[in-house]
């Protein structure tokens, strides 16, 4: 079904073409959404949330973007939005409170294994995401679009609505932050 | 020049770096959609949204204020109760009227 129709027939309401879109879109929203959250429980339960906002928010869609474009955009705030939540829930822990303040900057790598990541480098990605958590969220947005999603700069630059040069520029304090917090990880490891 | 222990770590840095190259797309479970259909259903007829509904907050919004209506009146109604014997007393005193007993009437 051409990407108009599509649009056309979901404003309306149609079942069937709702499961015309999750079935083209659903992969893409849960890697991405996979990216962020590093759980696979949590990013069901958010791709999930991310569909049915399409569902109820596809009325409001101007077509000024690409319908990819648009679902990505509600992908990384529904990512981000679970994060900010946890982070908070966080804040009121007692314990985590106490150590917050000397933890924060170290690196926890968690359980965490990517599906999509080659045996040989399992481990490695392990540390690699927990360092990709510490990075600041604009870094974060556009290095988890491009390495793990695999979306070209130009999709990212849609997405985060950046210019080109915001985007590389944005990459590059990501790579160069993530190499000082591995380097720090394994000088302590 | 670096010693072995920093070029060590600059190479697990790269390694570590490149784990992400070629990696492949996570896939959803199989039954993504109809679990998903199942939380659409349970937000939209479930329980909880009960609560959320505009009818039923009216209705529990009604129920409160009539309850907090009846409980004013009837603190109010113990009030008054309360501050009757004075003011028998003050009318009393105030037209000094005397209340004699069966005695004294047949004196």
């Amino acid at each position: 079904m051409d990407e108009k129709v599509l649009i056309k027939s979901l404003q309306q309401g149609n079942e069937h073409a709702f499961k015309q879109l999750v079935d083209l879109y659903q992969d893409n929203v849960y890697n991405t959404v996979l990216g962020f959250l590093h759980s696979p429980e949590d990013a069901e339960d958010v791709a999930q949330d991310v569909f049915i906002e399409i569902f109820y928010a596809i009325g409001k869609f101007r077509e000024e973007a690409k319908l990819s474009t648009w679902i990505y955009r509600i992908v990384v705030n529904k990512s981000l939005e679970h994060i900010r939540r946890q982070k908070r829930q966080k804040r009121f822990a007692f314990f985590t409170n106490i150590f917050e303040v000397s933890e924060n900057k170290k690196l926890h790598v968690t359980d965490f294994e990517h599906p999509g990541v080659q045996l040989e480098h399992k481990e490695n990605a392990k540390v690699l995401f927990a360092a990709i958590s510490k990075l600041p969220e604009n870094q974060k947005i556009a290095f988890t679009l491009h390495k793990v999603e695999g979306l070209s700069y130009q999709e990212v630059c849609k997405i985060m609505q950046l210019s080109l040069s915001s985007v590389e520029s944005l990459m590059f304090r990501a790579k160069k932050n993530l190499k000082k917090l591995l380097a720090d990880f394994y000088k302590n490891y | 020049m670096k010693s072995n222990q920093e070029e060590d770590i600059e190479k697990k840095v790269a390694d570590t770096l490149s784990s992400l190259d070629n990696v492949e797309r996570a896939r959803v479970n199989p039954f993504f959609f109809a679990r998903m259909k199942a939380k659409m259903q349970a937000e939209k007829g479930g329980f909880g949204s009960l609560f959320v509904s505009p009818q039923f907050s009216m209705a529990v919004a009604s129920v409160i204020l009539l309850l907090c209506l009846n409980f004013y009146i009837m603190i109010s109604y113990e009030v008054d109760n309360s501050t009757q014997p004075d003011e028998v007393s003050a009318f009393i005193d105030g037209y000094q009227i005397e209340i004699g007993t069966v005695y004294e009437l047949n004196e």
